[in-house]
């Protein structure tokens, strides 16, 4: 596959995914386009929107985070027990936070050191943070500080704080993974991590680093999330864990690891946000909604698979010659090179043989 | 690689860029925060707690019943999340908030994670009601059941099974549940008001697993022999008891009583192990919520004064410690004679 169109499809199909929705949308209600309501469905998202941030990081390196929700739950309840015993409310949030990074760690010890599957780790503490979640609180509600108001449903310049922290995560975590070399070592990791290793590079600290980031964004989600409902509980955030990967995944990131982009990743919270949002506001019943989510995730999926072959053979047609392009870290610029996709290959084996 | 990157920004930017144009200028025409259109249908959007699950699609029978009787007068719309989970309530009470209806009807998953977003509701001049689960935010609630009544109701058809002097036990769903909690009060009250000789011996807790529910009623027979009745007071218990005293071969021996909805139970109301069950009607629910989110449109909700809901007559809101209250009905008690005319 070309990188140039494995890159820009994403934005393409998104794009046209976010313009469709919003048509669509549109026409099924007269109150979608009001920017009150844009602005309330986003910032709704903006838990999801943030924990996804978190989750495109794993998914970069190859793995997955199944126990997001899990930290959410567990995160809040903490605030709420820590605000119980007379914390100041910044010093509770902290909590929250250290939380959500502590639970982040012990994933990404589990994986790094002891070598198992992201998949199978994050399935148990998923359980295991639950159950921690529900041994703090008891199963009730605790309520949130009165503190968190402003966080939950003030505003800046018109945007709602949970949409403010959203973007401001995102700027923060765009500049770390597309102007870093962390970002750069995190897609090596997931596209050849063992050439990463002969390079001297800490594979394991970068691996754990990832679960870490993914744990404290969800204990941010849940302090988010916390402040928009005033309240915390265990079973807050059941059933985050799949809606994340969906949007990770509609975002254009391969679950296979080393190709993913954080835009894809905000586009498509925005794009499954508006859609239930859309649906909703127009009074089409959930089951539906739900329907159109899974099909949402369908069409990209087969946008994805099946894009870069029609537009090669579109190209191909136009007897333009197609840029060669490896998918490895190393090349500079895409459009330089002529074109020779099989030299491009064999190329590319050549390398990984080398550096084994 | 990063060209193409920055390349995917801007891309990326510029749609963004378009999204937020196209709404900022189709946004002037917009409505504003009331909610008083003077023309068309009042919309009532009813939220139950969860959709998809037997009980609440009787709720729903009952919603649309009403709907049908009130025609063009109101516009219902029915919307529950698909998980019991506070976030995808609270949007939906953000959705319905932006679409601008004149009602809010909730059966609350969390009377606290709600709360704030029903204040939002409020504060743009929606009228908001809870039924079924209570919100810490609503002008009226419409109570399921009266938990004094139904307990009391419990206890005195034990009595009638296994007379005034037997030992008896409770298989509920957890401790804390708040309903199964009342209603264990309303049972304990009327047998030290009434029931002097019936003795508790134990409380379990069973979740809302009838499995559970029928290993349970097992071991308390067999770890208290002079059990003679047992109040299983979830819908998933009732059955589950039920099952456990037939494959025990106690039928007749050992009293079950209890709520559940006539399907889960017919066969043992049948098959005689069970003489009777205590429901409310979830259809009579949905139909009278329906009209109390209407009455409470046409500002005719008030403490003391009655107002009028179709079939079921009239209802009188009592207040309460938030704000008013009414009380569906009596317990309806489903026995051999009456089984077959229910069906949900």
């Amino acid at each position: 596959m070309r990188a140039e169109t494995s890159r820009v499809l994403p934005a393409v199909i998104l794009g046209s995914l976010l313009l469709a929705t919003v048509v669509v949308m549109s026409l099924l209600s007269p109150r979608f386009l009001a920017l009150s309501n844009i602005l309330s469905a986003l910032s709704l998202a903006a838990p999801l929107g943030i924990i996804a941030i978190g989750m495109t990081v794993v998914i970069l390196i190859g793995g997955i985070d199944l126990s997001v929700g899990s930290i959410l739950a567990l995160s809040t309840v903490s605030i709420g027990v820590a605000a119980q015993a007379g914390l100041p409310a910044w010093l509770a949030a902290v909590v929250g936070l250290a939380v959500g990074a502590g639970c982040g760690l012990v994933n990404g010890l589990l994986v790094s050191r002891l070598g198992l599957p992201s998949i199978v780790v994050t399935i148990a503490t998923m359980a295991v943070f639950a159950g921690l979640a529900l041994a703090v609180s008891g199963g009730s509600s605790l309520p949130a500080p009165a503190e968190f108001t402003f966080l939950g449903f003030g505003r800046i310049a018109g945007i709602p704080m949970p949409l403010v922290v959203w973007l401001l995560v995102f700027v923060v975590a765009l500049i770390a993974i597309s102007g870093t070399r962390y970002g750069e070592h995190i897609y090596a990791l997931g596209t050849n991590p063992r050439a990463l290793r002969y390079a001297g590079l800490h594979d394991r600290r970068l691996t754990a680093s990832a679960f870490v980031l993914s744990g404290l964004l969800s204990g941010l989600a849940g302090l988010v999330f916390m402040a928009t409902v005033s309240s915390a509980k265990s079973n807050f955030g059941q059933g985050y864990e799949l809606a994340v990967v969906t949007i990770v995944v509609v975002g254009g990131a391969a679950l296979t690891g080393g190709a993913g982009t954080l835009w894809g990743t905000l586009l498509a919270t925005a794009v499954i946000a508006l859609i239930r949002n859309g649906l909703s506001i127009a009074f089409v019943p959930s089951e539906v909604q739900t329907l159109v989510t899974g099909a949402a995730l369908i069409v990209t999926a087969v946008l994805y698979q099946w894009a870069p072959a029609l537009v090669a053979q579109l190209r191909g047609r136009r007897d333009v010659p197609p840029p060669a392009v490896t998918e490895s870290v190393t090349v500079t610029d895409p459009g330089s090179e002529p074109a020779h996709p099989p030299a491009a290959s064999r190329r590319h084996t050549t390398k990984k043989e080398t550096m084994q | 690689m990063k060209q193409p990157r920055i390349r995917l920004a801007a891309a990326a930017l510029a749609v963004v860029a378009a999204l937020g144009l196209a709404g900022c200028s189709v946004d002037a025409p917009a409505p504003g925060g009331g909610s008083t259109d003077d023309a068309g249908p009042i919309d009532i959007a009813i939220i139950p707690k969860i959709v998809g699950i037997p009980y609440y699609s009787a709720v729903e029978q009952g919603v649309k019943e009403a709907a049908a009787e009130l025609g063009d007068e109101v516009n219902v719309i029915w919307n529950g999340p698909s998980t019991a989970e506070a976030s995808a309530q609270v949007q939906i009470i953000q959705d319905m908030i932006n679409a601008d209806v004149d009602v809010i009807a909730i059966a609350a998953n969390d009377p606290a994670a709600v709360a704030p977003a029903l204040q939002q509701a409020a504060d743009a001049g929606i009228r908001v009601l809870s039924w079924d689960g209570d919100a810490d935010v609503r002008e009226l609630f419409v109570q399921l059941i009266d938990p004094d009544a139904f307990g009391a109701e419990l206890a005195d058809q034990m009595a009638e099974q296994v007379g005034e002097d037997a030992d008896v036990a409770i298989i509920t769903s957890t401790l804390t549940a708040p309903n199964q909690a009342a209603w264990t009060k309303g049972i304990e009250a009327r047998i030290a008001e009434a029931h002097p000789g019936l003795n508790i011996v134990t409380t379990t807790e069973s979740g809302e697993d009838q499995a559970l529910a029928n290993t349970q009623a097992k071991d308390i027979i067999n770890a208290y022999p002079d059990v003679k009745g047992i109040f299983a007071i979830t819908t998933a218990a009732l059955p589950g008891a039920a099952q456990a005293v037939e494959s025990l071969g106690l039928a007749g021996e050992i009293a079950v009583v209890g709520n559940s909805t006539p399907n889960a139970i017919r066969e043992y109301i049948t098959s005689g192990v069970l003489k009777s069950a205590v429901l409310w009607n979830p259809v009579d629910h949905g139909y009278l919520t329906v009209y109390s989110a209407l009455a409470l449109a046409n500002d005719e909700v008030e403490v003391g004064a009655s107002f009028e809901a179709g079939r079921l007559g009239d209802y009188t809101p009592e207040a309460d410690d938030v704000s008013a209250f009414i009380t569906l009905s009596p317990p309806l008690v489903f026995t051999a004679d009456n089984i077959d005319d229910y069906d949900f």
